[in-house]
């Protein structure tokens, strides 16, 4: 058995395709192009397809990963060119290789956020950066899941704002994987709060992408 | 104001309204002649799994001069948000506003959509009413299976298609291309339109009433026919198919491959209108079924495929199809799934077979609590029939079985209610006086209760429908007879079967009604969240219609009814002998057994599969 790593880019239309979604139309993809899936035992057998790091609806993600297991000789370097030809224009693979780590070493993730220059200044964004940034978050409480304000100040040190068009280009490493994640919505909910006036703090963002997966010491995940 | 991308950011499911799917179908607008945008009036996954849709959007675009676009309602929040920005409905394909494209056609496949269509007209930017949309283009037609009563909407739908849409659909691009280049008036091509088999266009017929609300007369106009009759595909095996579907990135209803095994029912159950606008029986070559089953997988990486028709069991070539069928499903992972299922005809081997990939639930639809009342109706299914499948079922190691009734039937009295509480119980009992059932596990019976509706073409059409109290009352009594815990009850909202009685034999003056509840907020009256009785109650105060002339009154045999002048095939003597039938509590054998002369074998040329023997 084969522990395959894929790298893929989801970007325009596909950044719209949901977590759960992504799994049917990577498994659909599988088949069009008849590459032969390991499937789970049991009840359901269904295709092994493991994602790394589960993305926000609507965000975008280049050099993003998932796992795939097979058996037998099925050639690496046919992967990519055929799942290319049956997926559609906005989901393509990059690369695949077999598997050098363990999704658990996964610790940060680097993400660009694209704000609109006509909603949001350079300064404004730099003196909330600087500031307090706190935000709602999801927690397990026990069983139940239950929202909690988190200060993520400490996370909001290594960043690079850059202007382009006019719009203003974030650059930022935030924690990311299993155990510790801080999701790109909540760095925004922490800047823009509930001072929108109930309107999503989504327009003053024209566009999230997670760039690259990092380890804990900051290497390109494997 | 925002645009479209914006507005994307702020949504439910916004992959709903991107298009881009595997095997969309994208042109180039200047290389066709007919934009067409097929419209589901409902969300994108309800509309994404209905298979007509499916085959229509790909026959449209398998011609050069068409480019046909998929439109399915915006939900709510989307639909604030394109009215607040100014955005007018789109084609998903190509993302242009419907208002120019050149045919607009919908699927009206039940009566609590038609709010909806009214909705998606308004939200392309068009006036509702047909005579309002002076220009020729775009035509705004209909089909589906409410087109056999479509007089709610005649007001609204410039041409209605009753009947089978393959071959209908090219005569209308053709009619279209033909004015266009011509430049005819939008008369002009109704005129010509009325003259082609299965357009019926309803500004070209006049309705006049008698004192007692009841139809005098509809009288055709100008190049109008008598009688307008549904249209049928003569042979399944060379009709076009679709060899690929578009596969949706939201997990819709039905989200699998779909192969139609035959069309038409042999089983003739009194309140099924399906049974009756679909005849005459034709079947598909089983080779033709298994092609276009592996097209379609290989096609879409599906890894189900659900052999479709009204009745799979009744299917003459079920056995040969499996056969064939089968090692290339469990070899490639794919589950074959046969909704449909009779409980009195399927072998046990097969359903064996049919699991080794996947394992589904089991579902049985007695429709009726006691023998008598399934006489009644005419769904020749026995209790030991439902107790003896549910029991080996049982062996075969299911936990869960669903039963589906329906309450306010003809001939319906208290002892039918308990009845059902009655059958359900004795299908728990099967599961615990099975001694290896699995330890530890217990059984779940699923009972669903809606409400008989009375709808066009069946020999129920000129029945009642149950008063509101009624119903509230029979659900009542089931609630209080059913003792097990086991057995889980749900039933259908009664107003919204209420409402889909009055549109189901409605007529032209519903019209009014129709648009007056949509004004006044109602959409999505389907959907218990967005249901509102109310407002339909105001409207029909506001228009002075009483909905209670529609759904209580017992109508006579000689009333001119509002589908009288559409023909589907079903004489009304067939339909009165079988409504005495079911008076007496008598069953009529099933077309296979014995043919009851409903004539709809006239439609092709005489022929009906229902005569061929498995």
């Amino acid at each position: 058995m084969r522990l395959i790593r894929l790298k893929f880019n989801k970007v325009g239309k596909a950044k719209y395709i949901s977590h759960l979604d992504l799994y049917r139309t990577f498994s659909r993809a599988f088949r069009r192009a008849g590459i032969p899936l390991w499937y789970t035992e049991g009840f359901n057998p269904r295709p092994y397809i493991n994602f790394a790091l589960p993305l926000p609806l609507g965000a975008e993600s280049v050099n993003d990963c998932m796992d795939i297991k097979m058996e037998g000789d099925f050639p690496l370097e046919e992967i990519v060119k055929r799942l290319n030809e049956v997926l559609p224009e906005d989901l393509k693979t990059v690369s695949c290789a077999e598997a050098v780590m363990s999704v658990r070493d996964i610790s940060f993730a680097e993400y660009s956020i694209v704000f609109d220059g006509e909603k949001v200044s350079l300064d404004d964004l730099k003196e909330k950066l600087s500031g307090d940034l706190r935000a709602n978050k999801k927690v397990k409480s026990g069983r139940k899941k239950v929202e909690k304000e988190v200060d993520i100040s400490e996370y909001v040190k290594d960043y690079s704002l850059t202007q382009q068009d006019g719009d203003i280009i974030l650059g930022i490493t935030l924690p990311a994987g299993s155990s510790f994640n801080i999701s790109p919505l909540l760095l925004i909910d922490a800047l823009f709060g509930d001072e929108n006036e109930g309107l999503s703090n989504m327009l003053y963002v024209k566009n999230i992408r997670r760039e690259r997966l990092l380890t804990k010491s900051l290497e390109e995940f494997k | 104001m925002l645009k479209l991308d914006e507005i994307l950011r702020l949504v439910q499911k916004p992959a709903r309204y991107t298009g881009g799917e595997v095997n969309a179908v994208v042109k180039s607008k200047d290389d066709v002649q007919i934009r067409y945008a097929f419209c589901f009036p409902d969300l994108y996954e309800i509309g994404m799994s209905h298979l007509g849709m499916k085959i229509l959007y790909h026959l449209a675009n398998s011609r050069e001069d068409t480019w046909c676009e998929r439109v399915f309602a915006p939900a709510k929040d989307m639909e604030e948000l394109m009215r607040q920005n100014g955005i007018k409905l789109f084609g998903l394909e190509s993302g242009d506003p419907i208002s120019d494209f050149d045919l607009i056609g919908f699927t009206l496949q039940y009566e609590l959509c038609y709010t909806n269509v009214l909705n998606m007209l308004d939200l392309a930017g068009l006036p509702v009413y047909s005579k309002d949309r002076e220009e020729l283009l775009p035509v705004v037609v209909a089909g589906g299976p409410c087109v056999c009563n479509p007089e709610p909407l005649a007001d609204f739908i410039d041409i209605f298609l009753p009947g089978e849409g393959e071959e209908v659909t090219h005569e209308l691009i053709d009619l279209l291309k033909e004015c266009k280049k011509e430049g005819v008036s939008k008369r002009e091509f109704l005129r010509r339109a009325a003259k082609i088999e299965g357009m019926y266009v309803p500004s070209l017929y006049k309705v006049e009433y008698n004192e007692n609300g009841t139809i005098a007369s509809v009288t055709p106009t100008e190049t109008a026919p008598e009688k307008v009759k549904k249209r049928i595909i003569s042979d399944l095996d060379s009709v076009y198919y679709p060899d690929k579907f578009v596969v949706p990135y939201v997990d819709t209803v039905h989200d699998r491959a779909v192969a139609e095994i035959f069309r038409g029912c042999i089983r003739g159950c009194r309140f099924c209108q399906a049974g009756y606008i679909y005849r005459p029986i034709r079947e598909k070559s089983a080779e033709k079924v298994y092609e276009q089953s592996r097209k379609l997988c290989d096609s879409t990486g599906y890894d189900e495929v659900s052999l479709c028709s009204l009745s799979t069991s009744d299917y003459t070539q079920i056995q040969k199809l499996l056969d064939e069928m089968l090692d290339w499903a469990s070899s490639n992972m794919i589950n074959v799934s046969l909704p449909s299922l009779r409980a009195d005809n399927f072998p046990k081997e097969l359903m064996e077979k049919l699991n080794e990939v996947r394992r589904s639930g089991l579902t049985f639809a007695p429709e009726a609590g006691t023998q008598r009342l399934r006489d009644v109706i005419n769904k020749n299914i026995t209790e030991e029939e439902i107790l003896s499948t549910s029991r080996k079922a049982f062996q075969g190691g299911w936990t869960a079985v669903k039963l589906y009734f329906m309450l306010g039937l003809p001939e319906e009295t208290d002892e039918d209610i308990v009845g059902i509480a009655n059958l359900a119980q004795k299908v728990v009992n099967e599961f615990y006086n099975n001694p290896d059932k699995p330890k530890g596990k217990s059984v779940t019976v699923s009972v669903g209760v809606s409400n008989f509706v009375p709808k066009p073409f069946t020999p129920f059409q000129w029945e009642p429908f149950c008063s509101l109290d009624e119903i509230e009352r029979k659900q009542k009594l089931l609630k209080e007879s059913v003792r097990t815990k086991k057995a889980s009850l749900s039933f259908h909202n009664p107003k919204m079967s209420m409402l889909e009685a009055v549109f189901a034999r409605g007529d032209r003056r519903l019209c009014s009604v129709l648009y007056t509840a949509w004004k006044s907020g109602c959409a999505f009256d389907a959907w218990d969240d967005s249901f509102d009785f109310d407002k339909w109650t105001s409207a029909f105060g506001e228009c002075n219609i009483d909905p209670d002339f529609y759904i209580l009154r017992k109508r006579d045999f000689d009333e001119v009814l509002p589908w009288d002048h559409l023909d589907y095939g079903i004489s009304k003597k067939f339909l009165i002998r079988e409504n005495e039938l079911a008076h007496k509590g008598s069953t009529s054998p099933h077309c296979r057994e014995k043919c009851s002369a409903c004539g709809a074998n006239a439609l092709n040329g005489g022929k009906c599969d229902a005569l061929n023997k498995a």
